[in-house]
């Protein structure tokens, strides 16, 4: 091109930068859709990729059902290409944080694989400190506890150190990717969420879990992968099994000698601990015959201090009556003496008799106190009481001289025996005095004995708690020797299992998940293409027409056709590529980032990476300019073939045609006037026509699609429970609900509780041709009982009877994916295995999770035994708040957790909220394409008929009358092409919603009607917009131009 | 009596940036109703511009312009809009037929905004176009066309027929049919109608010939010796 023409160029780019714009906005928005989608899955699964690289996500996760030792990590880590090995302990238990219970899986922190990525806080540096799942807790949780319950099973919680853990920080763990975080035996069946401890928070001194990952950086998902690991499989399992055979060896081997161990333990300590118990016995007998000794040595001096103060009183009495005879004596002695001096002259005999009976008096008198005396233990003297033999009656004086003598001893008999009295009664105070001591030491020994016998009481007692301790122990440990026993019978044999990456959920739903985008980028590029495509191809042909002259000038000048038609491809393409690269970076930054936040409710990765794909950009730019070059190429190489005086002539204008429906009178009648003119003006330019029509259509298309995703998405849990699951709350008890639970409910009733039913839910596998899938299976007692909580109908809203026996009904999803038809029997298992087949009597709609429900007539006969009725469906009373009922709820004993459907239906309100960024993308991305066409055909329309605009303004149309003459074909076709878009809205609707799936969540494929009017109204609200705009320009057409000639 | 149509020290400069362009300067005349006026002058003389101010598409800048006692060069841009839409005819030289429109549909296009037109059919009649009625524009010659634009400013039944340069597209002959319709007009219907053109030959035809140059009017003179089309030849 010579620089004229470069100058002419440039001067017509930025004279008509309007024209330009719109190639350049088309062909951006056509590439951007392209690029931006197409990048999409390729952005996410990189993005993926970095992060199971950054956190080494395992390529084998080995499992046996006997654990693994510490030592067979280096087994492992010997086999060939094996990057790092790493055990890992886990185990599923109930917490408890105080808002309720729930299941979660505790894993040991990691160092080489599976890394976790900290959210926030900080990683544990004590055992007693956890890391919590990210999804589970907010930042507020950390520095609060999490518990461990106490509706654990004792030998769940003996693989943990503590029974509760402080929360330093919160995670993401590559082994979870996705939301759901699988199921398990405890609670309510299913894992909310993960924590990890620091290996000395558990107690195991085995791994659970060894991960395996190899030298290896295959492209996530790519088949070089799968050959690879599939290659390795069966190496790896043998080995599997072999490290497995040796742990449940040395397993075994332990337990048997541990249990041998303690058998032997059990006999030394219980030979040791009779021993003790026998020295004990004999020591307490003893103590018993100590005691009953002194028992009867008290009771034997007891009786002797009873009986002494009694003899002394009679020796004292004695005592006394001695006394009195003494003194009796003394006075006969006395009158004897007397008589004795008188009785010279009385006969002798009678002296002497006298002396006779007063020595006889004496004599016995003194004998008697003697005797008495003497019988006293004391020592008493004899009075030496008889008189002397030789006394003699005939002899009187001899008598008399005796009887002086007889007195005289007599007289110092009685002294003797006063002596002997008073010595007597010193003798008895002493008794006395003693008695009082023996009293004294008495009470004391008594004391004594009774201390004794306490002593003995305590010392008894001890025993027998002893020996009671000792019997229980010995039976405790003999349980526990027989449960050793018993399980080392009952070890199973070992099992082992090589898992690949594609039994994790997380990494297998994501493979499928990130498809979905793929799948629509395959239909909008295509269509943005065609626009751009017609785009070009009328603001060229219009560009070539208007300068038909310029053309013809420098054809006759003599310039080539082939650097004429450069300047026309020239600017189409430089408008092509700008777009392109500005279409093609704003693409591949917007729209991955935009969907990767809408995915953001499902997986929690990082931020997305930057992806550039050279392809793609080549893809892209041979798009963008095939639609622009090449339509400029065809559009101009017309015009161009006209010899240059024909160029020159201005060319006729195009011929005014009648158009199909003048041919029908009865309408084209009732027209008016200006409304034939815009009918003719619309049939006038075909190509126009079509690409008004494509552009509108296939905004209000997108519209259509971007609403009815945001219907058939937002709509499901309000329908799942407003319409389907009808109960307030429901409660999952830890054991089956007994009489007292449901007093407690009926004592709510009815200012609470409006009605309650008790029904048994189980996760259970259903498998129809191989395929298996988890369902909630509902068990309740009839469908009477619980119809005013859960409304089955089918998708056409009939009501679906609730099943017999043996009989079930199914979500429409199931039967839809499995192709089950009513009449089909299902076979459903439990996690121990237990079958059972039932035949499907109705399938109804359901929108969140799958549920099958039977009665539990039908669960009995099948599986032989009632199940267990654990869950209670509750619909609070009008008026009460159910959260409230909720809190109150969690506070009856055996209630598990209680969960609010509000909850839920807000839950995955505000998840599924994020679906409006992508509808706001797709308005704006409509709210594009309409302006772009809308502005490209107006501004053609208004440049080629400037006389006429100018015309009809000199006619004497107003300025409303004049717009409304240029627009009224833009609002006519726009509404024909929304009305077609409506139409093709619901097929790209359909389509898109075929490649969006969800496994728990079933979509309601639909777009509400106002949904059709919101689209429709936008389109036309476009087009408005544009008309508004471009009213200026009819507006500045000046009159004048009216006046000259037609070139 | 007010003349029908009056210029009054009419002025109108252009500024295109810093330039003054002066088109008309002071420029002062009268037609009277009823007249067959030739308002005649070289390219660029400044004849375009009367017609624009004198057709309300262009105002003013200095001066006063009445039709018919009304003062046109004091409407506001709504105003001029309906002065067009009710007391102006106008004939293009390039016809500016909506192409799109069949020739009484061109006419009806005029004829159906005002307030007493007359009836589209009976006009083309008038204009000899009875056989081309639903014949789109680029069906017809060019005579046949000016004849169409001509019937859609009669439509319209206007105080006054405004022609630019109605003959400059057309040959010889057609031309002077064309010219012989508008003076036809002018007699038979009492139009008044004014023709702009280069072409001095046709003033001989008119009541009254206003000679333009250089944005001033040079002459203004009532002909004394009025013509008939027939017998002017250029």
């Amino acid at each position: 091109m010579k620089s004229t023409i470069w100058k002419s160029t440039f001067r017509e780019i930025r004279q008509s930068l309007g024209r330009f714009m719109a190639i350049l906005a088309i062909v951006a928005l056509g590439v951007g859709f392209f690029a931006g989608l197409k990048i999409t899955q390729t952005a996410m699964v990189r993005t993926t990729e970095d992060y199971f690289q950054e956190t080494d996500f395992f390529d084998y996760h080995l499992l046996s059902n006997v654990g693994f030792s510490k030592e067979s990590v280096e087994t492992f880590a010997r086999q060939e290409s094996v990057k790092a090995v790493e055990g890992d302990v886990s185990f599923d238990i109930l917490c408890s944080d105080g808002s309720g219970e729930m299941v979660i899986e505790a894993h040991s922190i990691p160092e080489k694989l599976n890394r976790v990525v900290l959210v926030e806080g900080r990683m544990p540096e004590k055992d007693t400190e956890c890391v919590v799942d990210s999804n589970l807790y907010g930042s507020s949780a950390i520095g609060k506890k999490i518990k461990l319950s106490q509706q654990n099973e004792e030998s769940d919680l003996e693989h943990f150190t503590y029974t509760e853990y402080e929360i330093t920080g919160l995670v993401q763990s590559p082994l979870y990717i996705q939301f759901e975080r699988g199921t398990t035996s405890l609670g309510t069946g299913k894992i909310s969420g993960f924590l990890y401890l620091l290996p000395t928070g558990f107690q195991a001194d085995y791994y659970t879990d060894i991960y395996v990952r190899f030298h290896e950086d295959f492209p996530l998902y790519s088949d070089t992968y799968t050959e690879y690991i599939d290659a390795k499989t069966d190496v790896w399992e043998a080995l599997a099994q072999t490290v497995a055979e040796e742990r449940y060896d040395t397993v075994l081997a332990d337990a048997r000698r541990q249990l041998a161990d303690g058998k032997e333990e059990l006999a030394e300590k219980k030979q040791e601990a009779e021993g003790q118990l026998a020295d004990a016995k004999e020591k307490l007998d003893e103590a018993a015959a100590e005691i009953s000794d002194g028992e009867r040595q008290i009771s034997e001096a007891r009786e002797r201090l009873e009986k002494a103060p009694r003899e002394i009183e009679e020796k004292e009495a004695q005592l006394a009556e001695a006394e009195a005879a003494l003194a009796e004596q003394e006075l006969q002695l006395n009158q004897a003496e007397i008589a004795v001096g008188l009785g010279y002259a009385v006969g002798m005999g009678e002296l002497s008799k006298a002396l006779n009976s007063a020595g006889n008096i004496l004599g016995g008198s003194t004998e008697q106190s003697a005797d008495n005396v003497s019988g006293n233990e004391m020592d008493l003297g004899s009075f030496g009481g008889e008189l002397p033999e030789g006394m003699d009656g005939n002899a009187s004086m001899e008598q008399i001289a005796g009887a002086k003598q007889q007195i005289a001893d007599g007289r110092a008999q009685i002294a003797d025996a006063k002596q002997q009295l008073a010595a007597g009664k010193a003798a008895i105070a002493d008794a006395k005095r003693q008695l009082e001591a023996g009293k004294k030491e008495l009470e004391e020994k008594e004391k004594e004995l009774e201390e004794g016998k306490q002593e003995y009481e305590t010392g008894k007692q001890e025993y027998e708690e002893a020996y009671a301790e000792f019997q229980e122990e010995v039976a405790r440990a003999e349980e526990k020797i027989r449960d050793g026993e018993e399980a080392i019978e009952q070890l199973e044999k070992p099992e082992s299992y090589v898992l690949g990456r594609n039994t994790n959920v997380g990494y297998v739903c994501f493979e499928s998940d990130s498809g979905i985008v793929d799948g629509i980028a395959n239909v909008f590029p295509i269509f943005f293409f065609l626009v751009a495509a017609l785009v070009c191809m009328t603001t060229m042909n219009r560009m070539v027409e208007e300068q038909r002259g310029q053309i013809g000038v420098l054809k006759a000048l003599g310039y080539s056709q082939r650097s004429i038609m450069a300047k026309y491809i020239f600017y189409s393409g430089t408008a092509a590529a700008l777009g392109c690269v500005l279409g093609f970076f704003g693409g591949i930054l917007l729209f991955p980032r935009v969907i990767w936040y809408a995915y953001g409710m499902m997986y929690r990765v990082t931020s997305l990476a930057f992806v550039f794909d050279a392809k793609l950009a080549l893809i892209s730019l041979s798009g963008a300019l095939l639609c622009s070059v090449g339509t400029t190429y065809v559009s101009c190489r017309y015009e161009l073939s006209e010899v240059a005086a024909e160029l020159m002539r201005p060319r006729a204008p195009k011929a005014g045609k009648r158009v199909f429906l003048e041919y029908l009178p009865f309408f084209w009648k009732r027209l008016k006037f200006l409304q034939k003119v815009s009918l003719r003006n619309i049939f006038r330019y075909k190509k126009r026509f079509f690409m008004m029509v494509v552009g509108i259509s296939g905004c209000s298309a997108l519209l259509v699609t971007g609403f009815g995703v945001r219907d058939s998405v937002t709509n499901v849990a309000a329908q799942q429970y407003t319409e389907i699951q009808l109960y307030d709350i429901s409660m999952t008890c830890q054991k089956p609900v007994e009489k007292e639970l449901e007093r407690e409910l009926e004592r709510r009733m009815p200012e609470e509780i409006a009605a309650y039913c008790v029904v048994a839910e189980e996760t259970m596998d259903l498998e129809v041709d191989g395929k298996i899938k988890s369902i909630n299976l509902v068990a309740a007692e009839s469908g009477e009982a619980l119809e005013p909580f859960v409304d089955l109908h089918t998708t056409k809203k009939e009501h679906v009877p609730y099943p017999g026996l043996g009989e079930a009904v199914i979500s429409h999803k199931i039967a839809e994916e499995y192709g089950v038809k009513v009449g089909d029997s299902i076979l459903l298992r439990d996690e121990n295995r237990r079958e059972m087949t039932v035949k499907v009597s109705g399938i109804f709609q359901n929108f969140v999770y799958h549920y099958v429900y039977i009665t539990t007539e039908t669960f009995e006969e099948q599986m032989g035994e009632a199940p267990e009725r654990k869950s209670v469906y509750i619909n609070a009373a009008e008026g009460k708040d159910a959260h409230l009922l909720g809190t109150e709820l969690r506070n009856i004993k055996n209630a598990a957790s209680v969960n609010v459907n509000e909850d839920f239906l807000e839950r995955f309100s505000s998840m599924m909220r994020s679906m409006d960024l992508i509808v706001v993308v797709v308005i704006i991305s409509a709210a594009g394409l309409a302006f772009i066409v809308l502005y490209n055909l107006t501004n053609i329309n208004i440049t080629e008929r400037i006389r006429e605009i100018a015309t009809i303004k000199v006619l004497g149309f107003y300025e409303n009358e004049t717009a409304s003459y240029v627009f009224r074909e833009n609002l006519t076709l726009t509404f024909l092409g929304a009305l077609l878009g409506l139409g093709l809205g619901r097929l790209l609707h359909m389509f898109v919603m075929r490649q969006i799936k969800i496994d728990v969540i079933t979509f309601d494929s639909r777009v509400l009607p106002v949904s059709y009017l919101y689209s429709a109204l936008l389109a036309m609200a476009f087009a408005f917009l544009v008309n508004r705009m471009m009213k200026k320009k009819i507006d500045c057409i000046n009159m004048t131009e009216s006046l000259k000639s037609v070139d | 009596m007010k003349p029908f149509v009056s210029f009054e020290n009419v002025t109108k400069t252009y500024k295109t940036g810093e330039m003054e362009i002066s088109a008309l300067k002071d420029v002062n005349f009268e037609i009277e109703k009823g007249e067959f006026c030739v308002i005649v002058g070289a390219s660029g003389a400044g004849k375009t511009t009367i017609l624009n101010i004198l057709g309300g598409m262009d105002h003013l800048t200095d001066g006063k312009v009445f039709l018919d006692g009304e003062e046109i060069s004091a409407y506001d841009k709504k105003q001029l809009t309906s002065y067009r839409r009710y007391d102006i005819g106008f004939v293009f030289q390039f016809y500016n037929l909506v192409q799109n429109l069949t020739a009484v549909e061109n006419v009806e296009l005029a004829s159906q905004i005002c307030k007493e037109p007359l009836d589209a059919v009976t006009v083309l009649e008038e204009v000899g176009l009875k056989e081309r009625l639903s014949n789109f524009p680029a069906q017809l010659s060019g005579g046949e066309q000016q004849r169409v634009a001509i019937a859609r400013a009669l439509a319209k039944n206007p105080k006054l027929l405004l022609c630019d340069e109605p003959t400059g597209a057309l040959d010889y002959n057609t031309g002077k049919s064309v010219l012989k319709l508008l003076q036809d007009t002018c007699r038979v219907k009492g139009k008044t109608v004014v023709v702009i053109t280069h072409n001095q030959a046709i003033t001989a035809m008119a009541d009254r010939v206003i000679t333009v140059k250089s944005g001033t009017i040079v002459k203004m003179e009532k002909n004394q010796h009025i013509v008939d089309i027939a017998d002017i030849e250029w």
